[in-house]
């Protein structure tokens, strides 16, 4: 499968993706994402943490693009390091529901039985919480910080991948060519590595897109609530509830943060959108 | 031939779909005719076009990204294709109707069976829900299904049963042609003996010319009084069923019907296959379509298409092979 | 059918059940004594060992599980909050109704709009109503909820006048906070409707339909909508739920008395059992409306109900 001979299917599925126009432009904001986030030492103005006290609340200015805020901290460098924070999260937290959910799901499905259906119920009863609330619970129990923000972020989404990598197995597990290598004496670790993993990966990896976006969004969210992130290091959520109180003296503190997030956001659904037509075989145009 | 007697004149009709990949010619410049009461057998290989003539007949071709690029569909004398849409929703169902070839997903699944019957009823005659609902079950009965059976919804029933109930829904309002799209293709063998019966049966009972689309020879044997042999788009051979099989002219029809098995034949005999594959119908050659796999072929077959020509009294054929019949065919 | 919503109500009760385990297991393994939460740093260990007994902490964990669940299921007993000084109950029930109002309304507003919206972009798919409703749809999920809600006051309250930014007691002060929380569910209900009307129309059945000579009218909503809205109705069951969570951040923005801004400030505290009696209570909430969707479910589409 991941061969580039002229036929394969990773070709294929590039070049129906180079089509989408949406997807590319979403890869092109991705890619500068993490080119800031990298290099944001290099591209910030200022320190995320440098106070300026004689330019408190005052808005764009050419020493200050974007204005500052209560603090007279710059918003436009601060937005810069947040992108940091925020790819950390997704990457991290889609890095964790993507082990531990997968590999529950295909224990699950590949052994089945009893097993199977335990850890199956464990996925549901996680699901009765609605995932915000979880995060919020698994939060305030961590406590504050960038790691715990990611391991509570990753958590929630594991029942997401349990599930799907489950289906895949269970679809693949039953095929001819399943039997063969258990024949010819593969043992179970092997199978599930070689033969049945690389043939679920098309909808993990619109999943893992799509999750990235979410788990940005949930830190976000949990960051505006007082959780996760804690100052002086920025974070767009964070940074957005700092603006309530001055939403009539300082406006545009509460535009900029979430325009970062939006664009962020739009870029990873858009390429998540992208991946799922490309390789989808019943797609047509 | 009688000028009255021709229910259905297809003239020259040309679909083409236009596609990323190109321009798919499905059907080129097509000509049948089909009288009153007879039955019509229309036979090629999966993707020859039988389907989107069918379809075209019925004008239910998607518009983006189909057309029709030539001819005229007569019906009764009046061109379908330049009917207005209201005209062209009359004739559905109500002159015209369609069994299509799956019946585990004709039908829909959230409607019972006689609501499905009566929605044809109602939409071509103007009678009350009641009536409508009772001659729902007459249809119900007439193919074999006890009325009580009516409540009931698709998934309730076997594919047999389902594509029966397609066939009331169809012949409710008695229209004069039925297009049944390889009817029997999805059903198992015993069922599809019993359905072919059904489709015999009614068709004479309710006087419906039938044009039936299938693969199999020997339902058209059965039903049909004319076969047409249809490939890559084309008719290349058209008869009566007494001439087509005992003397089928065009290569393609002869490999067809060497390619059934034999009961007769020697055991461990290979069963004579058709070389190559149909063409690619994304470009028109000008040669015949069936060329590259004719072993007959000449040069000129390569280069230019015979056309249709009569080469015995009746019996049409595609094909630079045979000689001219002699003998005019009577008008 | 009746025995198939009792046989779903019966196993939702080993779910609920585990959902308490595991709130009442994090919470119970959290740092932090609730004694000196409620005494104050100072407190004597006398006092502290009075305080244990007294709330029942100093008993075995299964114990104390026992009798939460015992309490929570016949009367309506979350817990007592050490850092307010109230049970958990008096703080958390008067603000149910408040919760429930507004993820009732964002999820019906999400409906009413969503679904014509995305029948009319299946329909008449590859427009330019499409596409811009399809532009719509995506900023819907890809813009945070506590942020468009900022935005609405930003430009309603605080540069327009037209609408007050607290509050939920008026129509007038309703109108922002349902749109805000009803953001993404309208997109997602939308998208859904939309993908679900294409396939339908697709379908053979539709085909069907049109060789009757039946009119697009009746085929779209005849035939089509009744099949396409069936996985739709799923979609808006999980919304609630997705709603009744995102209620948290939508009551922060506009300063809603419910449950939502009760664990805001239950999480600023640290008031574990206020944060634990919100979340379990919203859980079972959940689970009752996925009950009752997926009942729902059983009963529209005839291959369920019919069997």
């Amino acid at each position: 499968m991941f061969s580039l001979n002229k036929h394969s299917a990773l070709r294929y599925t590039l070049i129906r993706l180079r089509r989408n126009y949406m997807a590319v432009a979403g890869l092109f904001i991705l890619f500068l994402l993490i080119v800031v986030a990298i290099f944001a030492e290099q591209i910030a103005p200022h320190g995320y943490a440098d106070q300026d006290y004689m330019m408190i609340l005052k808005g764009s200015s050419a020493q200050h693009w974007l204005g500052t805020d209560q603090f007279g901290r710059d918003v436009l460098s601060r937005i810069i390091y947040g992108s940091r924070v925020s790819l950390q999260v997704g990457l991290v937290a889609v890095a964790i529901s993507l082990v531990i959910g997968g590999a529950i799901g295909a224990i699950a499905g590949y052994f089945g039985g009893r097993l199977g259906n335990v850890l199956m119920r464990l996925m549901d009863i996680q699901l009765a919480i609605p995932t915000i609330l979880l995060a919020i619970v698994i939060s305030s129990v961590l406590g504050p910080g960038l790691t715990n923000l990611m391991i509570a972020v990753g958590l929630t989404s594991v029942p997401r991948f349990a599930r799907l990598m489950r289906a895949s197995v269970i679809s693949i597990k039953d095929m001819e060519f399943i039997e063969a290598a258990r024949a010819m004496g593969a043992s179970h670790t092997r199978i599930i590595n070689l033969y049945i993993l690389p043939n679920c990966a098309a909808p993990f990896i619109v999943q893992s897109t799509l999750t990235v976006a979410n788990s940005i969004l949930f830190a976000a969210t949990l960051s505006f609530l007082g959780l996760g992130i804690q100052p002086p290091f920025p974070e767009w959520g964070g940074m957005l509830s700092d603006a309530r109180a001055y939403m009539r003296t300082a406006p545009y503190l509460s535009i900029y943060p979430g325009i970062a997030i939006m664009v962020t956001i739009i870029a990873l659904n858009c390429i998540g959108d992208g991946l799922r037509d490309a390789l989808d075989p019943k797609q047509k145009r | 031939m009688e000028k009255d007697n021709i229910l259905l004149d297809v003239q020259d009709l040309s679909v083409h779909f236009n596609t990323d990949s190109g321009t798919v010619y499905a059907v080129n410049n097509l000509n049948l005719t089909l009288e009153r009461g007879k039955a019509i057998g229309f036979v090629g290989e999966t993707g020859a076009g039988k389907t989107t003539t069918a379809l075209a007949i019925l004008q239910l071709i998607q518009s983006p990204p189909g057309e029709i690029t030539s001819g005229k569909i007569l019906f009764n004398g009046q061109d379908i294709i330049k009917m207005t849409e209201a005209e062209k929703r009359r004739v559905r169902g109500g002159q015209i109707a369609m069994i299509f070839q799956d019946p585990m997903s004709s039908l829909n699944p959230t409607m019972t069976v006689e609501d499905q019957i009566m929605e044809m009823v109602l939409l071509h005659s103007d009678v009350s829900k009641k009536e409508a609902r009772e001659r729902a079950w007459e249809m119900l009965s007439l193919v074999g299904i006890r009325s009580e059976r009516g409540k009931e919804y698709p998934h309730q029933f076997s594919g047999g049963m389902k594509q029966r109930v397609c066939i009331a829904i169809a012949l409710a309002c008695s229209p004069s042609l039925l297009i049944a799209d390889e009817p029997t293709t999805a059903l198992d063998v015993t069922i599809q003996a019993q359905v072919i019966e059904l489709i015999k049966d009614l068709q004479q009972k309710v006087n419906t010319s039938l044009l039936l689309i299938t693969h199999d020879l020997g339902i058209v044997a059965e039903v049909c009084d004319t076969v047409a042999i249809m490939y890559a788009g084309k008719l290349v051979e058209y008869a009566p069923i007494e001439l087509l099989y005992s003397n089928p002219m065009h290569p393609y029809t002869q490999g067809l019907f060497k390619a059934v098995p034999d009961l007769d034949s020697p055991i461990g005999e290979k069963l004579m296959v058709i070389p190559g594959l149909p063409p690619e119908l994304t470009e028109l050659s000008s040669g015949c379509s069936f060329a590259p796999r004719c072993e007959q072929a000449r040069d000129i077959c390569h280069e230019r298409a015979c056309g249709m020509e009569e080469k015995a009294r009746g019996h049409f054929v595609d094909c630079y092979l045979f000689a001219q019949n002699p003998e005019p065919a009577e008008v | 059918m009746l025995k198939y919503a009792l046989w779903r109500t019966l196993q939702l009760v080993p779910i609920i059940i585990s959902v308490m385990f595991i709130l009442f297991t994090l919470l119970y393994f959290t740092p932090g004594d609730p004694a000196l939460v409620a005494l104050g740093e100072e407190a004597s260990p006398e006092a502290i060992v009075a305080f244990h007994r007294e709330h029942g902490l100093d008993q075995p964990f299964f114990v104390q599980f026992g009798n939460y669940v015992y309490n929570v299921v016949f009367h309506l007993d979350f817990g007592y909050s050490y850092a307010m000084k109230t049970p958990v109950a008096s703080e958390l029930l008067p603000r149910v109704p408040v919760t429930m109002k507004l993820a009732f309304w964002a999820v019906l507003f999400s409906a009413v709009i969503g679904i014509p919206l995305g029948i009319i972009c299946a329909v008449r798919q590859y427009s330019i109503l499409d596409s811009v409703a399809t532009l719509f749809t995506l900023l819907g999920i890809s813009i945070p909820t506590f942020w468009s809600g900022l935005l609405v006051v930003l430009a309603f309250s605080v540069y327009l006048e037209w609408l007050p930014s607290m509050g939920f007691d008026t129509p007038a002060e309703m109108i922002l906070p349902i749109i805000t929380l009803s953001g993404s569910s309208l997109a997602i209900i939308a998208r859904m409707t939309r993908s679900s009307m294409l396939e339908v129309i697709k379908s053979d059945y539709v085909r069907t339909a049109r060789s009757k000579g039946q009119t697009e009218f009746s085929i779209i909503f005849r035939h089509a909508l009744p099949n396409a809205l069936i996985p739709v109705l799923t979609i808006i069951g999980m919304q609630f739920g997705t709603l009744l969570g995102g209620s948290i951040v939508t009551e922060a923005v506009f300063s809603i008395s419910g449950i939502g801004r009760l664990m805001i400030e239950a999480i600023k505290m640290r008031d574990y059992p206020i944060i634990q009696g919100g979340v379990l209570f919203i859980s079972v909430a959940f689970c009752l409306i996925n009950l009752l969707v997926d009942v729902l479910y059983a009963w529209v589409d005839p291959r369920i109900r019919v069997k």
